[in-house]
């Protein structure tokens, strides 16, 4: 019964994407430079998407090495949304710090054929710190009259929950790998944070950019 | 991993997993909360702040008017009714052959033209004291005592220590609140004494007015959070005039002893 629940949410959780795919068709002409920029990292998810699962399902490859390619793409995307906050040159060192990262432990201290913890959970650590920031600034400045109408605060609390929810996940990664009922929980669990990110990017796009 | 191993872990995974969510939700919502709640205080203190602009502007338009009146109601008074009279006289001269009658008659004009005269003058002292523009406030609040004096209503004193000339503009704005300060005591104060002081000190000037009448009570109106004092046209005025000297007054009155009041206004002086 448990198995089959997580089974059926791991299997709807990839196609989750399409719906705010269907919204980024129209936002990416007339939306906001922040609703635009995240047309383009939805498009870039849903690319992500589509290769975990054509690699796995049709392949049937091992493609743990995708989970070391993919977090540096949607580190430097998302990143991009806090230029309100932090300078241009802080999220470009950001950038190359993180990339370098990666390149490092993938050279040195997670192969290819094991789960990316580190990388991950550096890059969920410095997401939720900036997103923290952020919301300390919009209470700092009372920039929004109304929060529910910007897209970067619900950008934000996307990222802070997805990220704060799947911190243990991917810390974890390579221990639960060898039990196949941990895994399936738990990456059951992290698919529907998944869900939750593309629901609240969603909204972030359905919202009407101010003229 | 055996079974006991993998429970804990998944235990702990849980529980982290559930802890963080939790964390994040929280401020998330604490954010939406306390934002709402920091931009409402601030709609609140601009909202406040625009009433208070508007009540100052209605009274300084309130205050301009009555000026104004008070003007008109000196001119017509004190000069139209002489200038008509002379007229009425200067009218006869055409009409009268007699010469001791013409003379009679010049005499009389003459006198009505002095008093008009002066009585301008004195409107023009009320208006802006020439003794302020030429020697200086020390000497235009002594005149403004002496002319208090000369109403035989009660006494007036005024020392002061200043011994120069401060700006144009402190000069007139000191003037003015003077003016007004000696104004409500004659009109509400029932006061016997009145004592003006000029301290000065590093660069500080202390205008200490005080007057043994009756006091006044202060109203306090709720303003948001805060009490504060109602102020009439006259301590409207008054406040104005503080502000636009940017610098601070006290006022401290008891009642109903009857000890009178006491005003405190301090300036720097460049």
């Amino acid at each position: 019964m448990e198995e089959t629940l997580a089974k059926s949410i791991m299997s709807i959780a990839p196609f989750a994407i399409f719906v705010p795919l269907a919204f980024s068709i129209r936002r990416i002409r007339q939306g906001s430079d922040v609703q635009r920029w995240l047309c383009i990292v939805i498009i870039v998810y849903a690319i992500a998407e589509f290769l975990f699962f054509f690699t796995g399902k049709h392949l049937h490859q091992n493609n743990l090495y995708l989970t070391h390619i993919v977090p540096v793409v949607e580190f430097a995307l998302l990143i991009w949304f806090f230029r309100v906050i932090l300078s241009e040159k802080v999220i470009k060192t950001l950038i190359v710090l993180f990339t370098i990262l990666s390149i490092f432990n993938v050279l040195f201290l997670e192969s290819l054929n094991e789960f990316n913890t580190i990388a991950r959970a550096v890059e969920a650590l410095i997401l939720i710190i900036v997103s923290l920031m952020y919301f300390y600034r919009l209470l700092r400045d009372l920039s929004e009259q109304y929060l529910e109408r910007s897209p970067l605060f619900w950008i934000a609390t996307s990222i802070l929950i997805y990220f704060s929810g799947s911190f243990f996940i991917f810390i974890y990664g390579n221990y639960i790998m060898p039990s196949a009922k941990l895994s399936l929980t738990f990456w059951a669990i992290h698919a529907l944070f998944s869900i939750l990110k593309y629901i609240l990017f969603t909204i972030a796009l359905w919202i009407k950019p101010k003229s | 991993m055996d079974k006991a191993e993998e429970l804990t872990l998944s235990y702990l995974l849980f529980f982290g997993i559930i802890g963080m969510l939790i964390l994040a939700g929280a401020i998330v919502l604490f954010v939406v909360v306390y934002q709402r709640r920091l931009l409402n205080q601030q709609l609140q203190i601009s909202q406040m702040k625009m009433t208070y602009q508007q009540k100052t502007l209605e009274l300084n338009i309130e205050a301009q008017e009555k000026e104004r009146k008070r003007i008109a109601n000196d001119l017509h008074d004190s000069i139209g009714s002489i200038l008509s009279a002379t007229r009425l006289y200067i009218n006869q001269i055409e009409t009268t052959k007699k010469e001791e009658q013409t003379h009679y008659i010049k005499g009389k004009s003459i006198k009505l033209l002095d008093s008009a005269i002066t009585n301008i003058q004195s409107i023009t002292r009320d208006l802006l004291p020439p003794s302020l523009d030429r020697f200086g406030l020390e000497l235009a609040v002594t005149d403004l005592c002496k002319t208090v004096r000369d109403l035989n209503v009660l006494e007036i004193a005024f020392t002061s220590n200043l011994n120069q000339r401060i700006e144009d503009k402190q000069e007139l704005l000191l003037y003015r609140i003077i003016q007004e300060l000696i104004n409500n005591t004659l009109k509400h104060a029932e006061a016997s004494k009145i004592l003006i002081q000029f301290i000065y000190q590093n660069n500080k000037l202390k205008l200490v007015y005080s007057d043994d009448g009756k006091g006044f009570q202060p109203i306090m109106e709720q303003y948001g959070e805060d009490r504060i004092i109602k102020e009439g046209l006259g301590l409207q005025s008054i406040r104005t005039r503080v502000d636009l000297l940017n610098a601070e007054v006290k006022y401290a009155t008891t009642i109903p002893s009857g000890k009178g009041m006491q005003v405190w206004i301090e300036l720097e002086i460049s």
